[in-house]
């Protein structure tokens, strides 16, 4: 309960708010973003598995990031930014996808 | 795993004995459970999460441009140049168009001005219009009536010859079709018949028309050999109201 509180939070203070992004994080931060949605969307799967646990969501969402931004930060140094945060997409969306379908199995049985 | 997951599911919602609401009750169990360090943890990064994507959904809104790649800036810096490149292009077409144009409507003005003043010069030859100019007048005092038709267009032609624009003659205007003629009432000119004195108006180069009329030999000489008297004076307006 606290979890989806303090989503709604964070999304409700940040529109408010409207934070200025440092002009060095503003590519990072959309990859960010799709990378943490995957986590949530894992975490949101393996709840309904019986298998979540705290550790391994905190664990798995931060590392999602990261691994992420480092990506990206790579591709921008190699030149290839553009191309690499499409592919981190892609990917994280693909994942999205199947973690979405285990999620509708669970709950719809369909 | 997923059997596995499947079995641990069954198992933490046991007391559910409908299958087909196993993932709901999974989900209601969670949502009451009691806020634990994890949860608090995993509610801090969530908040991040949606933090993080009110802000980008809103920069996206903002700006479309601060939040793009350097190689995308520059293929948009790249379009838009080419896009002005273009406009430039078609800017000045539309300026030599205009220019065209501009060139055209003065030569139609100058061809429409020379018109008129052709219409105008025609006018005057054809008397149907009031003149207004330097001139002489010729007055001619003749109270015995012994000028003939020909000497009246003896002082006629010299005036043409001299340059006149429009000729009056007793308030007749005199042009190309008016006939001189020896009447039983006198001298008609047009629909004129002369009385004494005779007042001829000339419009032209006040000079050349009087040098016309008085070298030796020529009308005024010739007049006063008839009996009559010739007096011409040069005049800076001359007026000739009476049109054919």
């Amino acid at each position: 309960m606290i979890a989806v509180l303090g989503l709604v939070v964070g999304i409700v203070l940040g529109l408010v708010l409207q934070p200025t992004i440092p002009a060095a994080l503003q590519p990072y931060l959309p990859i960010a973003v799709v990378a943490a949605l995957d986590a949530v969307f894992g975490a949101s799967r393996a709840l309904l598995d019986g298998i979540f646990n705290d550790r391994v969501f905190v664990i798995s969402f931060i590392g999602n990031v990261l691994v992420a931004a480092l990506v990206v930060f790579l591709g921008d140094q190699l030149g290839v930014g553009a191309q690499l945060s499409t592919g981190v997409v892609v990917v994280f969306s693909i994942r999205i996808f199947a973690n979405a379908a285990a999620i509708r199995r669970h709950l719809f049985h369909a | 795993m997923t059997s596995s997951g499947s079995k641990d599911a069954e198992a933490s919602a046991s007391s559910s004995a409908q299958p087909r609401a196993t993932g709901w009750a999974v989900i209601r169990e969670a949502l009451s459970r009691r806020p634990s360090r994890g949860q608090w943890i995993v509610a801090l990064l969530l908040f991040g999460l949606g933090f993080g994507l009110a802000t980008q959904v809103r920069t996206t809104q903002q700006d479309a441009l601060s939040g793009a790649r350097t190689s995308d800036l520059v293929r948009i810096l790249d379009d838009l140049s080419a896009q002005r490149d273009r406009l430039a292009a078609e800017e000045t077409q539309l300026q030599a168009t205009i220019s065209d144009l501009k060139t055209s409507a003065d030569q139609s003005q100058v061809a429409r001005d020379a018109s008129k003043e052709r219409l105008q010069n025609l006018r005057i030859l054809a008397g149907v219009v009031p003149v207004t100019g330097p001139g002489v007048t010729v007055v001619i005092a003749d109270p015995e009536s012994l000028l003939e038709a020909s000497d009246v267009l003896d002082a006629i032609q010299e005036l043409r010859d001299a340059g006149a624009e429009a000729i009056s003659v007793d308030g007749g205007r005199v042009v190309a079709t008016t006939a001189v003629v020896d009447a039983p009432e006198g001298i008609a000119v047009g629909d004129t018949v002369l009385i004494s004195p005779i007042e001829i108006k000339a419009i032209g180069v006040p000079g050349t028309l009087a040098a016309g009329l008085s070298f030796p030999g020529g009308v005024i000489e010739s007049v006063r050999e008839v009996g009559a008297e010739a007096i011409v004076v040069e005049r800076d307006v001359v007026d000739i109201d009476a049109v054919e």
